[in-house]
């Protein structure tokens, strides 16, 4: 389980997120909507711990992140905006360094790697360099090495970016088979992607929660758009943010 | 973790063929200078007051092989966090289960690895003179130790300039600036001896390295490298600590 409390950010006089509070449970897929800049990337490096909240508590598995941080990150697998690729290495190789920092032990690696592999289908590619392969490989790349450790929360930003179609409906296959066993959080801009994958929606504008409601709630896909298109006029920009 | 970081990035060292470039560089200049001192030392004995081997051409050799290693490791060390943090890659590190100073040691063992493992190659050079004569080893001894101390205090300042700029332009010009104060920290000394003047030697980097050129093993300058070493690397550690506090 994770949990955000009351978490802010400001980059100087500017406020990024306001009172930011949520919680995700396992077996739940939760989808972050919300437009460009809105503060949903800057969320997601806070809960991911690559970047430090200004104020609130940022908690998983009940490991504050701010005061645990290595045990509270344990429990994390994150796919940011930009894949973090070493591109000068093969797959493979790339794979195994993140099965071992992520602490998969030794004689699990190989089993680690390979099902990351076939859950992203990257097994024909194990053996090339990563420079050398399409976008839409080196984000299933990206996702391969946020699940091989089987972590509880996975994070994912904007996952489907640089996808094909095709490669889309396997990223959203993928989500849904790892929901029973994890608590998936992800970014999209796609409201027909939101519907279909999540169980909660959570929709960000200017930095603040402007509404977090069960996908049941929702009558249909139009009903979310209209209460997306509702709620992003109800919140002025107050303060110009980032994400 | 230490070692796993290591030996990655040790694997990505070794396949950047930017680096085996600089190496390749650096052996044939060596090659160069040590055929120059030899050449001399058979030629013009007399310039040697009868100096041994080891002393007129071995710690010549050994004093080159320091004053390359100021040009080369901050073109080693340049890209190891700055290229990283520039790609986005670092972000790998900083979601993982690891504190900045497991991530800053894993790159510096890597570096320091690569370099030592480049020493002992050029250090093949004069161990070939003991199929022909005899050697000093105790001083030749004294050069090494004084090369691996220098360079252990040099991919420190090279990993701090590296975490601190995402151009690595930056990174190495900086790192070059900071080590060329140390090294030449003796030239801002008056010849009076005051405690100002004891202070500027006593920084200087290119002093204490002398020492060991000299076969001398001095503690004083050991310490002086690890010090420096120590204080760079905990700069280091917190400038990464920092990047969770930061938007890039």
């Amino acid at each position: 389980m994770m949990q955000a409390q009351e978490v802010c950010r400001y980059y100087g006089k500017q406020t990024v997120l306001k009172n930011i509070s949520f919680t995700a449970y396992k077996g739940e897929v939760m989808g972050f909507l919300g437009p460009n800049g809105a503060g949903k990337s800057t969320l997601m490096q806070i809960i991911s711990g690559t970047l430090a909240a200004s104020s609130g508590i940022v908690s998983i598995a009940e490991h504050n992140i701010q005061t645990d941080p290595v045990q509270a990150r344990s429990y994390l697998g994150y796919l940011p905006d930009r894949p973090p690729l070493y591109t000068d290495c093969e797959v493979d190789t790339y794979l195994e360094y993140c099965a071992k920092i992520h602490g998969v032990p030794a004689i699990y690696q190989t089993d680690a790697i390979e099902t990351a592999k076939q859950k992203c289908g990257l097994q024909e590619v194990g053996g090339r360099v990563i420079h050398g392969l399409s976008k839409g490989y080196q984000q299933r790349i990206g996702l391969a090495q946020a699940i091989i450790h089987s972590p509880e929360i996975i994070i994912l930003d904007e996952p489907s970016s640089g996808l094909d179609p095709n490669q889309m409906i396997e990223m959203r296959e993928l989500i849904t088979e790892l929901k029973p066993d994890h608590s998936v959080i992800f970014s999209t801009h796609l409201l027909s992607e939101a519907y279909h994958l999540c169980d909660r929606i959570v929709m960000i504008f200017n930095g603040e929660i402007a509404l977090d409601r069960p996908i049941n709630t929702f009558a249909n896909e139009a009903d979310l758009e209209d209460t997306y298109v509702s709620s992003a006029g109800k919140l002025q920009p107050a303060t110009v943010a980032t994400s | 973790m230490i070692l796993d970081i290591a030996k990655f990035e040790i694997s990505r060292v070794f396949r950047s063929p930017g680096n085996w470039l600089i190496v390749a560089i650096f052996q044939f200049l060596l090659a160069l200078i040590f055929y120059n001192l030899l050449s001399k030392y058979l030629s013009e004995p007399a310039l040697f007051e009868g100096r041994g081997i080891t002393d007129a051409v071995i710690a010549g050799y050994y004093r080159s092989t320091g004053l390359f290693f100021l040009l080369m490791v901050p073109l080693l060390t340049m890209r190891m966090i700055a290229e990283d943090i520039k790609t986005g890659a670092f972000k790998l590190l900083l979601s993982a289960p690891l504190n900045s100073f497991q991530i800053l040691m894993g790159k510096y063992f890597a570096a320091l690895g690569f370099l030592v493992f480049l020493l002992s190659i050029v250090s093949l050079v004069p161990f070939s003179f003991a199929i022909g004569t005899g050697l000093d080893y105790g001083h030749i001894m004294a050069c090494i130790v004084g090369n691996i101390v220098l360079l252990i205090c040099l991919v420190a300042i090279g990993l701090f300039f590296s975490s601190i700029f995402t151009q690595q332009y930056l990174a190495v010009i900086t790192s070059f600036m900071i080590i060329m104060l140390l090294w030449t920290a003796h030239s801002a000394a008056g010849s009076e001896s005051t405690s100002i003047d004891r202070i500027f030697y006593s920084l200087s980097m290119s002093n204490h390295f002398t020492r060991f050129t000299e076969g001398i093993l001095s503690s004083t300058s050991i310490i002086y490298f690890l010090l420096a070493t120590f204080f760079f690397l905990a700069m280091g550690a917190w400038k990464i600590h920092s990047m969770r506090s930061i938007d890039w």
